[in-house]
């Protein structure tokens, strides 16, 4: 099934008279084992197009089809059963819980799945090992460096198994060397685990590393450039 | 969820100390306002609840225990006719004055009874027996008088309405709520010291049923053999006379206050500092939505913060209260502790925090995405 179909898919957000046009009438097809990257200067509607991808905000117009569930004609009230089931976000901000540990953090996730503890437990320790974080379970998100704190987000998108998994400005807040990490981490959850991986970013130092570009400019979506293999 | 309610309340120490701070003050509040009118009403009613008699018989209309009227002694005989009446107590409750030693005057409340029944009398006596006080110009006083009479000891004599009396006896646990001390006398010599009751009247009639007799029924053949007269059970005496101390004096509306403005005092702070820490956290909250968690989900977490503070803040008010309860008996008031009204503090600690979660869950609610993805 195909992660993410979009047709016509527009935001326009209100506030009294003013209308701003965040998301204009974009038309999308993802595909799994991709490494997407969705460039535009800021204010171009990278942020609002993944809220709306990951079905935090209702768009205003269009079609969304997650894996070949139509998403618009939902009630809110099922949305947090789909974004359980498919969905994951990583932040520029990172978001972890400061009282808990890197550990717990992590677990906070697959908690919430109701995946049993001793497998969580497991998982856990595995994927912090392989973000390298092995030996920082127990320290608290303020003891780590910016990175570190990217890399638990991204152990926590991970334990989330979800197949869809969207970082809005991953590497925003850290520099090249960890960005890069970063980046490179996510590009092997995408072909690995064949996720499918949207990263916006108006980050070009990081270009070289995805499958695919596509790019925003006032809420538009601009003519694809694939690249040759 | 619960887990991380406790490490968000551990994250923030000094926030949540205060915020602890502030429950127990309101719930300890509640305890010694509970408390301290408990044992005020348990005083009020001190006599009925310790006499043996199932049903009290008291001039019309009294108001309570310690405003009765006298009324003629020959309806004792009225009343021993009503069939399942095992027997039947006269009593006499009065007012009067006592000199004090150094020459000034108190108010005191007489108390006569039967000396060979014992109906009405004292039950806990530190010295001295219930019948001592038979035949003679005698008195037993409670312990507690100490404050008003000053101290006195067995053999000594008081003034009693100008009449030298001896103290025979010292009994415990009488204490009244209308601070006036309560001497014991025989029923004939209350008779005379009460002036207004005089020889062949009563103030009360005590009435114990058969075993195996409907007290229902009593009650009502006695209420038809004497429709001049009050006829109540024992315990609608008790509640009619501490429902008329809350009432008539106000000390029930003001200690209801003082409850209630506590209540709300502790829901503000309660509810203040989880909506502050669930502002401090909404981005993490967002993410657990974003992730996939309900809004029912996060909800637990920002309850079962509320439940903890109330939880250990109930706890700490108790050992506060217990601790306390001998500071309050030296200072001349008793508190009353008991399991049920506990309980029902703790149900309302419960609600109080509860309740000031409520606005937390509303911003949960309606998170705004946006604020997710700002750096
Ligand atoms: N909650 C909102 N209310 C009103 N306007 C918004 C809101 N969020 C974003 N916008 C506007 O929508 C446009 C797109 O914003 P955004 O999606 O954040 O772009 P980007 O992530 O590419 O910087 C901008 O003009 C922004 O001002
Ligand atoms: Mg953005």
């Amino acid at each position: 099934m195909v992660p993410v179909v979009a047709k016509e898919l527009s935001k326009i957000y209100r506030e009294g008279s003013l209308e701003v046009t965040a998301v204009a009438s974009v038309d999308l097809e993802f595909q799994s084992g991709e490494l997407i990257g969705l460039f535009g200067p800021s204010g171009s509607g990278k942020t609002t197009l993944l809220s709306m991808l990951g079905c935090m905000l209702k768009p205003t117009g269009g079609t969304l089809e997650l894996f070949g569930q139509d998403i618009t004609s939902l009630d809110e009230r099922d949305l947090p059963a789909i974004r359980k089931k498919y969905i994951s976000f990583i932040f520029q901000g990172f978001n972890l819980f400061p009282p808990l540990t890197v550990y717990e953090n992590v677990m906070l996730v697959m908690n919430l799945k109701r995946i049993d503890p001793m497998v969580a437990d497991q998982r856990a320790r595995e994927l912090l090992e392989a973000v390298g974080l092995g030996k920082r379970m127990n320290f608290l998100p303020r003891e780590l460096s910016g990175g570190q704190r990217q890399r638990v987000a991204i152990a926590r998108a991970l334990a989330a198994d979800a197949p869809l998994i969207l970082a809005d400005e991953p590497t925003g807040n850290l520099d090249h060397e960890n960005g890069r990490t970063v980046m490179e981490m996510l590009k092997t959850l995408a072909s690995e685990q064949n996720c499918c991986v949207v990263v916006a970013t108006h980050d070009n130092r990081i270009n070289d590393l995805f499958d695919r570009v596509v790019c925003m400019e006032d809420g538009r979506m601009l003519p694809e450039k694939r690249k040759e293999t | 969820m619960f887990y991380i309610a406790l490490k968000i309340i551990l994250y923030d120490k000094l926030r949540s100390f205060f915020t602890l701070l502030g429950v127990v003050f309101a719930v300890s509040l509640i305890f010694a306002q509970v408390g301290i009118y408990q044992g005020l009403m348990e005083a009020s009613s001190v006599l009925i609840d310790h006499t043996a008699g199932d049903i009290w018989v008291t001039s019309k209309n009294s108001k309570n225990f310690d405003f009765c009227q006298p009324f003629p002694e020959y309806f004792y005989y009225s009343a021993l006719q009503v069939p399942g009446v095992q027997s039947v107590d006269k009593a006499i409750i009065g007012w009067g004055m006592i000199r004090q030693q150094n020459g000034g005057q108190e108010q005191v409340e007489i108390m006569g009874y039967q000396p060979d029944r014992g109906v009405g009398g004292p039950w806990d006596l530190k010295e001295g027996r219930p019948s001592d006080v038979k035949n003679g110009n005698f008195m037993i006083v409670d312990e507690s008088a100490v404050k008003r009479l000053g101290a006195f000891k067995v053999g000594d004599y008081r003034d009693v309405m100008a009449r030298r009396i001896q103290i025979m006896g010292i009994s415990r646990g009488v204490k009244s709520f209308t601070t006036a001390p309560y001497l014991f006398t025989s029923y004939s010599l209350a008779q005379e010291l009460v002036t207004y009751v005089g020889h062949d009247n009563t103030v009360f009639l005590i009435i114990k049923t058969l075993p195996g007799s409907d007290k229902g029924t009593v009650i009502r053949l006695l209420r038809e053999k004497l429709p001049a007269m009050d006829v109540l059970s024992k315990e609608e005496f008790s509640s009619k006379t501490r429902l008329y101390w809350t009432i008539e004096t106000g000390v029930g509306f003001s200690f209801l206050l003082t409850i209630m403005v506590s209540f709300f005092i502790g829901m503000l702070i309660v509810g203040q500092t989880i909506y502050n820490s669930t502002i401090e956290h909404i981005k993490e909250y967002g993410t657990m939505k974003a992730l996939g968690a309900s809004t029912a989900e996060i909800s637990r977490i920002i309850v079962s913060q509320a439940a903890i503070n109330a939880l250990v803040g109930y706890s700490v008010s108790l050992l506060v209260t217990l601790a306390s309860v001998k500071m309050y008996e030296a200072g001349g008031m008793v508190m009353v502790v008991k399991t049920s009204v506990n309980l029902i503090i703790l149900l309302m600690t419960m609600l109080m925090c509860l309740c000031s979660a409520f606005y937390s869950i509303k911003k949960i609610k309606n998170i705004d995405p946006a604020i997710l993805f700002r750096g």
